[in-house]
């Protein structure tokens, strides 16, 4: 598998890299191509816990994308109720080889911090988000204690 | 063997183990032409040419230097080696002042083999002079050597050995891939320009392979996050393996031709080129390439004004592909059918079609589409004047056709089986059967003696759109019975 030696450097590379915004990266013990990264995002209202993704890498990766999902629940207007998204970076179309996990945990990080309420998976999130602030800052953070994970010390 | 042939053997034996393959170049056994290459980058060349006009130009490197050299029989224990100087952009006086240098180490290792040393030596010096000294090309020494040779010519030449010298230093050159981390020579990778990205060219193959089997062809760019740089044609076709590019090329082509409007892809196979709708309202394409000319809706030969011919497996692969596709989806095909207008003629005629084969049967005789609403199973074709079994489709004696539903047969005591709210008791002179074809009524015929309305259709208009082919008999139409 070509992916073998670039999926170990990148997880050594992400598990080294020191920085606080995603953690617990890990990988199952028997299959390189499934990972699990804790992300901590540090804005209101997700700043209140911290959000597991799963993500999948294809066998032909990195000539493919990854496919990355929400494991933990997120009330936020472009990650719908099963955890999926559309995120550019990783769209099929728009993906690179070059492209490294981290740069796309970066992307999601800015996806959670700053909700993109034109173009929505859930209307209804981001309709509340755009009109009534206040209520939707409430929601989602009483969302993110109710169903986030614990963030690290 | 004298002494002195021995050891200019052997110094060049040393020599050639030093050097890097291919820069000796033994020209008789005991001389040769070695290729200087110099690590000096970014330099730049000056020069006026033969109209007047100055140029200036960037080379990333130095171009390479040839020292010829010519052992004497005599070498080392009297006399010294005889050096020659060939350069495309050193002077003379420079030249003289390398020669006059190479004497110098000569004269200081008397009786001594001293090629390594010139050689070492010229690489400094000369080195050194691309690096301090403005190199104006009219200037050249090679331009009195070479007397045919122009400024334009050589300013092209000492730009091809700058980039010849640009290869060779890439290709010798270790890069870490960054898709797959490893490290790879030079020669096995690829550099993507201007962007300067360097990839391994087996990831840069997998890649685009990828992105040809999932119909991405614009996207065969540089592979670096966010990079646009195109990749060159030439380089396409050479990671492709044939039968890819073939692929490649068909898809870049369709989708060319899917944004212009009156261009379509000549369907036959062999040919695949460009073709024209040259005639919108008989949807007439003419391919240029091949001369042949089709309908635009079918694919198939043109066919005049009579309808289209698709087949069954055809039909039900559009329908299927209508049905799953959303409004997108639909415009895209559309771009197959001459415009969405055409598309939703073609797709209306389909399900007429498809209702008509689930709600419809053919007389047994002549073949038309005959639809019963109501009423017993003895049907009368009034097109072919036959009578026949809705439940068995068997043609019935004209003169007793209810004899089928007498009897033992398999259609006896059935004249009236699932027929809503049948009742033999009923009078018949307020009853009869609604039997409809498709098509607009264009007839109502009483039949007197046996209390029926025949309905009588007419499939003209919806043949004119459209003909599936499934029987020309299918003019018009139909007809209805009562007891």
């Amino acid at each position: 598998m070509s992916a073998t030696r670039r999926l170990q450097k990148e997880l050594g590379d992400l598990k080294s890299c020191g920085v606080k915004a995603y953690e617990n990266v890990d990988c199952e013990e028997s299959n390189l191509l499934k990972w699990t990264v804790l992300l901590v995002p540090d804005k209101e209202p997700y700043n209140k816990g911290a959000f597991k993704v799963g993500i999948t890498f294809p066998v032909d990766y990195p000539f493919k994308p990854p496919k990355v999902l929400f494991e933990t629940k997120i009330y936020h207007p472009n990650i719908d109720e099963e955890g999926k998204f559309c995120l550019p970076i990783v769209a099929r179309e728009n993906w690179k080889p070059a492209t490294k996990t981290e740069q796309v945990m970066m992307a999601l990080l800015s996806l959670i911090n700053e909700p993109e309420p034109s173009h929505p998976i859930r209307a209804d999130v981001a309709e509340e988000y755009q009109k009534d602030r206040k209520k939707f800052l409430k929601t989602a953070e009483e969302f993110t204690k109710k169903h986030a994970e614990k963030r690290p010390e | 063997m004298d002494e002195d042939r021995e050891n200019q053997l052997a110094e060049l034996e040393a020599l050639e183990s030093v050097l890097r393959e291919g820069k000796l170049l033994r020209l008789a056994e005991t001389s040769g032409i070695i290729t200087l290459d110099f690590d000096v980058t970014n330099i730049k060349i000056y020069g006026t040419l033969e109209n007047g006009e100055r140029f200036e130009n960037e080379l990333k490197f130095l171009p390479p230097a040839k020292l010829r050299f010519d052992f004497p029989a005599d070498y080392p224990s009297v006399s010294t080696p005889k050096f020659e100087i060939q350069t495309d952009w050193l002077t003379k006086e420079q030249t003289s002042k390398c020669l006059e240098e190479m004497r110098q180490i000569c004269e200081e290792n008397e009786s001594m083999p001293v090629l390594y040393f010139c050689y070492d030596k010229l690489m400094e010096i000369v080195a050194e002079i691309g690096t301090n000294n403005k190199i104006v090309l009219n200037d050249a020494l090679v331009l009195e050597v070479e007397k045919n040779l122009t400024i334009s010519q050589l300013r092209n030449r000492v730009i091809g050995q700058s980039e010849d010298e640009s290869a060779e230093h890439f290709n010798n050159a270790n890069f870490e891939c960054k898709i797959c981390y490893d490290e790879v020579l030079g020669e096995h990778c690829h550099q993507f320009q201007p962007c300067g990205h360097v990839f391994c060219i087996s990831c840069i193959e997998n890649y685009f392979e990828c992105l040809v089997n999932n119909n991405l062809p614009n996207s065969l760019k540089c592979l670096a996050e966010g990079c646009t740089t195109p990749c060159e044609h030439a380089f396409i076709q050479k990671v492709l393996k044939p039968a890819e590019f073939l692929r490649y090329e068909s898809i870049l082509l369709e989708k060319a031709i899917q944004e212009i409007d009156d261009a379509v892809q000549c369907p036959r196979e062999d040919c695949a080129k460009v073709a024209y709708l040259t005639d919108p309202s008989k949807n007439l394409v003419e391919c240029t390439y091949c001369s042949s000319s089709f309908c635009n809706l079918c694919k198939q030969t043109f066919h005049g004004i009579s309808g289209c011919k698709f087949k069954q497996e055809d039909k039900t692969a559009i329908l299927e592909k209508w049905r799953e596709s959303g409004l997108e989806e639909r415009k895209e095909m559309a771009k197959n059918f001459g415009g969405m207008r055409n598309l939703e003629i073609i797709i209306e005629n389909f399900e007429n079609d498809e209702w008509k084969d689930a709600n419809s049967k053919q007389c047994p005789k002549c073949c038309v589409s005959i639809e019963k609403n109501d009423g017993c199973h003895k049907m009368h074709c009034t097109k072919c004047d036959t009578y026949f079994c809705w439940l068995c489709q068997k043609v019935l004696h004209k003169n007793d056709p209810y004899q089928h539903f007498r009897g033992d047969g398999e259609c006896a005591g059935r004249l009236f089986e699932g027929v809503d709210g049948a009742d033999p008791e009923d009078d018949d002179d307020e009853h009869f059967d609604r039997q409809v074809v498709i098509g607009d009524l264009v007839d109502v015929d009483f039949d007197e003696e046996d209390d029926d309305v025949e309905f009588v259709l007419n499939f003209d208009d919806f043949n004119e759109a459209f003909d599936d082919g499934s029987g020309e008999e299918e003019e018009n139409s139909e007809e209805e019975e009562a007891e």
